[in-house]
């Protein structure tokens, strides 16, 4: 076990000038789902992409101006890493995840 | 052949996050080939460095899966188009399960987006599938959950409000 990383905790801002939301969607801005995912990736700051994505489940939109912490855990599953992370807004979980990386990731 | 004309009439997604280019088959209600050309003038490439590695320009995984979903979204809504949220509803992915990504995508891929309704009810739908490029199998999904929500629901508490 002693090869998997502790947990991480990390705070992004959903910028409002962020050009994504004149397109999703246009007068009604909301983060797409999947950016949340994106944020979790790169916050384990793992080089090698995911092998497989679980599960996401969310919960509720994210809307800009928005503070996203994400919660991120990592433990062993075979010869993979696992990553369950969650993301909240105002302490409410708002998606929940589970990745794999390839063996050697971290 | 259908094109981005034709999507914009069916999903409300916009520059730069419209992420189809094209439907090439169709079976309402049951299952739709779109497909995605990756280039290098995409957003998600504008901040690399010269000094980026080869590996810096696999396509991000959440815009490929993006890219899928909307595909999803296209064949749940194409008989009940939905192309302006504000007028209609809102697309929310509500969970995703059983994805494998299999091989990275890089500019000048094209992407083949295959997907096929699982279940489908009132204001939602299942849906699965993959996406190939040249034959080769690089994303897997096995369950992709679509809902339709009211768009007034949503709308953000209004700044001042209890939150």
């Amino acid at each position: 076990m002693s090869a998997v990383p502790a947990a991480i905790r990390a705070e992004v801002s959903v910028r409002p000038d962020d050009p994504v939301f004149a397109g999703h969607y246009p007068g009604f801005p909301i983060l797409p789902g999947l950016f949340l995912l994106e944020y979790v990736h790169t916050t384990t700051g793992i080089e090698a992409l995911p092998t497989a994505v679980d599960r996401v489940k969310f919960v509720r939109p994210v809307y800009p101006g928005d503070q996203v912490v994400l919660d991120i855990g990592f433990s062993r599953d075979g010869d993979e890493v696992r990553c369950d992370a969650t993301a909240s807004v105002d302490a409410d979980v708002v998606a929940e995840f589970r990745l794999r990386y390839p063996e050697g990731a971290k | 052949m259908i094109g981005v004309d034709r999507i914009k009439r069916i999903i409300p997604h916009r520059h730069p996050i419209l992420l189809v280019d094209r439907v090439s088959t169709v079976e309402p209600g049951r299952s739709l080939v779109a497909h995605k050309a990756v280039t290098a003038a995409e957003p998600c490439y504008q901040r690399l460095g010269d000094d980026t590695p080869a590996g810096g320009y696999a396509y991000p995984i959440s815009l490929l899966l993006e890219s899928w979903a909307q595909s999803a979204v296209l064949l749940a809504c194409w008989e009940q188009p939905n192309p302006d949220v504000l007028a209609g509803k809102v697309e929310l992915a509500a969970g995703i399960a059983g994805v494998r990504l299999l091989r990275p995508v890089y500019p000048g891929h094209t992407v083949e987006h295959r997907v096929e309704i699982v279940r489908s009810v009132d204001d939602a739908a299942v849906v699965a599938g993959g996406s190939l490029v040249d034959d080769q199998t690089v994303l897997e999904v096995k369950r992709f959950t679509v809902a339709l929500r009211d768009s007034d629901v949503l709308r953000r508490p209004s700044v001042g409000a209890s939150r």
